[in-house]
């Protein structure tokens, strides 16, 4: 069963974009992000202002889930790898954990190979910090008190109600 | 999957519109899109076919900041609702916080509803999520149209659950509200 709930810490979010900038930077690349497989942004570096991240996510999130959906049905057990070719920029997709992927947005001026290196490099620590994180003793509890947040969208819900120009 | 980042005091939560074909998925979210004002409702995304079906998804993220400064944010997204669409749903599926069922509730499509809470049950199962317990919302929806079901036909022959049910005509808002408002609350904790 998949974890219910993921609790990013500062500690977390520190070490996650201080490793995707490392990144950014040795793989020569555009832009990267780190997605959850449900299409939530976990990190990213050097979004360009004209993406918008979270659909940027929610597309990102479901190409890798359905190439991975149609490997499964041809019989490949070990998929993790999608390159994308376009003409001036390319995506490089690399599976991190069974619920995290990282993307690479790189010109087509830079070497796929360099890309290939770096995230071969940079997916091992980012995988010991999704472990981390799903391991995090305090979660349930720091759950809680992020559900205790939610419980001010109350007054929120309520409004929903009577939106202007509802019904 | 609920995300909690803690220093950006944000918390992130995914739901599903699920139900037969042209049932009125996208329908809901459009209404939603339109009547939020801009800071609450981000880009809506569509992916659909020309005769209007959604081909793989819809996307609408919405963001409700709180006096504590908490922003919370629902992710909806609907799922295509024909049936050769199998693994496209069950892709959205993945990660759900909560699911909202549109039932068209017109007596011929009665079958096509019945099918797709099958598709429901089995797709969730198959993505590791328990139909038994995740928050789920019914939504009978055309009630304007004639021809259409009794409630208590349709809460006996697809709320098995005995979820929170509404009835609705999505494309004038009717019920749109009161069903997001139920979800939010389901999935939040929040009743």
């Amino acid at each position: 069963m998949p974890a219910r709930f993921l609790e990013l810490m500062a500690g977390d979010v520190e070490l996650i974009d201080a490793e995707l900038r490392t990144l950014c930077a040795r793989a020569g690349a555009e832009a990267v992000v780190l997605l959850d497989m449900s299409g939530a942004v976990l990190g990213y570096h050097r979004i360009p202002e004209s993406i918008d991240v979270l659909m940027f996510s929610a597309l990102l999130a479901s190409n890798f889930a359905a190439t991975e959906e149609l490997s499964r049905k041809l019989g490949v057990t070990d998929f993790r790898v999608i390159y994308h070719e376009g003409r001036r920029q390319n995506l490089y997709f690399d599976k991190v954990s069974p619920e995290t992927v990282l993307v690479v947005l790189f010109k087509d001026s830079n070497a796929l190979g360099r890309v290939r290196l770096f995230c071969e490099k940079s997916v091992p620590e980012l995988g010991k910090r999704i472990a981390e994180i799903t391991k995090h003793p305090e979660a349930a509890e720091q759950i809680e008190q992020g559900r205790q947040a939610a419980a001010s969208i109350r007054d929120i819900v309520a409004s929903f109600r009577a939106p202007k120009g509802g019904s | 999957m609920t995300i909690h980042n803690e220093p950006a005091k944000e918390i992130i939560y995914k739901i599903a519109y699920h139900g037969p074909g042209m049932s009125g998925k996208t329908t809901n979210l459009r209404f939603i899109y339109n009547t939020l004002p801009g800071r609450q409702a981000g880009k809506m995304l569509v992916l659909d076919t020309a005769v209007e079906r959604t081909l793989y998804f819809d996307f609408l993220p919405l963001v409700f900041s709180l006096p504590d400064g908490y922003n919370v944010r629902f992710h909806l997204y609907t799922v295509p609702g024909q049936s050769y669409y199998d693994a496209s749903r069950k892709l959205v599926l993945r990660g759900a916080d909560g699911v909202v069922f549109v039932a068209d509730s017109r007596q011929e499509r009665l079958q096509d509803n019945i099918e797709s809470m099958e598709h429901l049950k089995k797709d969730l199962a198959e993505v590791l999520l328990d139909y038994g317990s995740i928050p789920l919302i019914m939504q009978w929806n055309k009630r304007d149209l004639p021809g259409v079901a009794s409630v208590a036909e349709l809460e006996a022959k697809l709320n098995q659950r005995k979820v929170p049910s509404f009835e609705s005509v999505a494309v004038d808002g009717v019920g749109v509200f009161e069903t997001l408002a139920a979800i939010a609350g389901g999935v939040t904790g929040v009743r």
